[in-house]
């Protein structure tokens, strides 16, 4: 494969940051489907079919996927919401991005430790807060919905986590 | 038939079932306002609710939802000028200038009521059609019916938003994660590691609401959570936009059924149907000057036939159980959670459940227009919420319906994981509703592919219907690739949902 360009760089209409996201995607993607067909030929023979199948395909599409994104060839129409070359900092964007990922993912960390009801109020909570919202409007919000959340709970038989920590407390 | 359709009628309207009709047409007109959010989001939401339902009551739910959100996307389209879902981003250009005159009620009704008539006659086409679908479908055997499953996957793979090679990777992967679990013909674990979590495979629903809820929100607030910055009054002109689609009844007609027969065809989604719509409305109109600066013809035309495609789109989701979207594809997971099977057995045996989709979409079109008329009011102030507030409480529910699918950690660490891809994938082009086919289509693929192959060997190949079928399959996924080397790019415009429905269907 021949060296990245300028030129070709430019011929794709993402910004470079996505552009790079796009070609490790591919990459591991293509590294995914090649450890795939070597993993499945473990398998019996009639488990063993299909992920080849699926396995050699993969290969196939995601070697030419990656010719094209990297000779700029795809994609063509730019990122899915953003007008390309959009007035933005791609790099805000991504930071932003990340920090909310964050979040959700300290909101799971915090419904597998202290359960469903906890976790959400303080989550609902500290969003509204982070958005401008008043102490009173964010705990009155939070309180609802955890309190809708419980009715359903008990009327349809909602499974909702206990939480480790509180289930070892109590 | 007849009879199969009054007893369906007669179902459908039992109290119970037309509770969940009801409730799935209000969830999907609310989820319609919301803009970046569509019925595929919607549906994701509402089908852990589906488990241990009867499936009357599941189905006119789904479909309640389904039918409506094109109805309710409008608003934002018309009024701020942001799609509300992939479905209205035609009518932005000329439903947004007439609302920036003053003319935003005349639009929005003109709209509604041409959604309706489209939604109607969409159900009317996919009525049409079941006397046909009895001896088509017993003329498929395994082979054939494998071939037509790659026909479809390869079509929505390389139409799909504007990356044919990607939109294939896509699809492929979505096969790949398929593969993860018990094998069906041997019950061998494959690609578990070791966790137990992954013994029964990715559930359904945490994978499509991480690919199609997760990205919207995180797309909105990381560009810091304003949808748009200018805001156009609803304005006058109720009356006047019903007095439109009446003295355009044929636009209205023709238009509706180019977009049953589009959404027939897999891999042709709303922004696809809804552009090329208003591109023939503008080729064929006489007097073209007032097209994009607010001619009502250019919001009925896209509007009644993005409402047209669902009935086009059950047509081969129920027939051969291949969905062409991906909500049709989380539709058809739903009815197989719920003990039907798409596809030849349902057609032959329960064409009174088929029955219950064509009226479920016929009374969902009607109520849906009815109440988007009449609490217009504070439909628009929905629409008009900042998303920062909404996105909690969507974020809880998600978690929530994710969480329900196995009761496992695993399900919401999935569907961060997916929400985390689909962003990426959004962001970059990729088209996501093709691994959510992918994913859905893996297991009926391996099961023919079976099938076949002990059955048969490598001579199932040479069968007359399978080479016909593959020659269609290698033709329509080589054309579409050269067709889109050739046209220039043009940017998305606004929501960021593929044409396979993304979020919008």
């Amino acid at each position: 494969m021949s060296r990245e360009t300028p030129q070709r760089a430019s011929r794709s209409l993402l910004p470079v940051w996505d552009r790079n996201v796009l070609l490790g995607l591919v990459t591991f993607g293509l590294l995914v489907f090649i450890a795939m067909w070597l993993t499945s030929a473990g398998f019996m023979p009639g488990a063993r079919m299909y992920p080849r199948f699926v396995a050699g395909v993969g290969v196939l599409v995601a070697a030419l996927a990656l010719w094209r994104v990297w000779t700029g060839k795809e994609p063509r129409g730019g990122a899915g919401h953003e007008l390309p070359g959009r007035d933005e900092s791609v790099r805000d964007v991504y930071t932003r991005a990340l920090k909310l990922v964050a979040s959700i993912a300290l909101y799971y960390l915090g419904i597998l430790l202290f359960g469903f009801v906890l976790a959400t109020a303080v989550y609902l909570v500290a969003f509204a807060r982070r958005y401008g919202e008043s102490w009173l409007r964010s705990v009155v919000v939070a309180a609802v919905c955890v309190t809708l959340v419980y009715v359903l709970d008990k009327t349809i038989d909602l499974f909702l986590p206990k939480g480790l920590l509180l289930s070892a407390l109590f | 038939m007849l009879d199969a359709a009054i007893s369906a009628l007669g179902i459908l309207l039992s109290p119970q079932h037309f509770g969940y009709l009801l409730a799935g047409t209000a969830v999907g007109l609310i989820i319609g306002i919301l803009p970046g959010l569509g019925g595929m989001v919607g549906l994701a939401l509402l089908m852990p609710l589906t488990y241990g339902l009867d499936p009357v009551s599941g189905i006119a739910m789904l479909i309640g939802l389904t039918s409506v959100t094109t109805v309710a996307d409008t608003y934002t389209s018309v009024l701020m000028g942001v799609p509300g879902s992939a479905a209205s981003q035609a009518t932005v250009m000329d439903g947004y200038p007439m609302a920036q005159r003053g003319e935003g009620a005349r639009a929005l009704s003109a709209s509604f009521l041409a959604s309706m008539f489209g939604g109607l006659i969409g159900a009317l086409v996919l009525t049409v059609t079941l006397p046909f679908a009895v001896p088509m479908v017993l003329a498929l055997g395994t082979p054939e019916l494998l071939m037509l499953t790659f026909l479809a996957l390869g079509m929505v793979a390389v139409l799909s938003g504007q990356n044919p090679y990607l939109g294939m990777l896509s699809a492929v992967s979505g096969l790949a994660i398929g593969t993860i679990g018990s094998a069906p013909s041997s019950g061998t674990f494959r690609f578990t590691f070791g966790t137990d979590y992954l013994l029964d495979g990715v559930t359904l629903t945490s994978l499509a609401m991480g690919l199609f809820a997760i990205p919207e929100m995180i797309a909105v607030l990381s560009r810091g959570g304003a949808i748009a910055e200018e805001r156009a009054e609803i304005g006058r002109g109720w009356l006047q936009g019903i007095r439109d689609v009446l003295s355009h009844k044929l636009l209205v007609f023709r238009h509706a059924l180019i977009g049953a027969l589009i959404g027939f065809l897999p891999g042709l989604g709303n922004s696809i149907i809804d552009w090329v719509n208003y591109g023939i409305v503008v080729k064929t109109a006489k007097d073209k000057s007032q097209f994009g600066r607010g001619d009502i013809r250019g919001v009925i035309a896209p509007e009644s036939a993005t409402n047209a495609k669902e009935g086009g789109a059950l047509i081969p989701t129920l027939m051969f159980g291949i969905p062409g979207s991906g909500s049709m594809a989380l539709l058809l997971a739903a009815m197989v959670i719920m003990g039907v099977e798409p596809g030849p057995t349902l057609i032959v045996s329960h064409m009174d459940l088929v029955f219950v989709v064509v009226w479920s979409i016929a009374i969902a079109n009607i109520i849906g227009t009815a109440v988007a008329f009449s609490l217009s009011g504070p439909i628009t102030k929905l629409a008009f919420m900042p998303f920062s507030k909404v996105m909690p409480i969507l974020l809880l529910l998600i978690s929530l319906g994710s969480f329900q699918s196995s009761q496992h950690m695993g399900d919401l660490a999935v569907l961060l994981l997916f929400g985390v891809v689909g962003w990426v994938m959004r962001r970059t082009g990729i088209p996501r509703a093709p691994l959510l086919i992918g994913f859905v289509l893996s297991g009926l693929i391996e099961q023919y592919l079976w099938q076949v192959m002990s059955r048969y060997g490598f001579e199932w190949l040479q069968r007359p219907g399978v080479i016909v079928i593959g020659t269609l399959a290698v033709a329509a996924v080589g054309l579409s690739i050269y067709s889109k080397s050739r046209t220039k790019p043009r940017p998305e415009t606004g929501t960021g949902q593929e044409s396979v429905g993304g979020v919008g269907r």
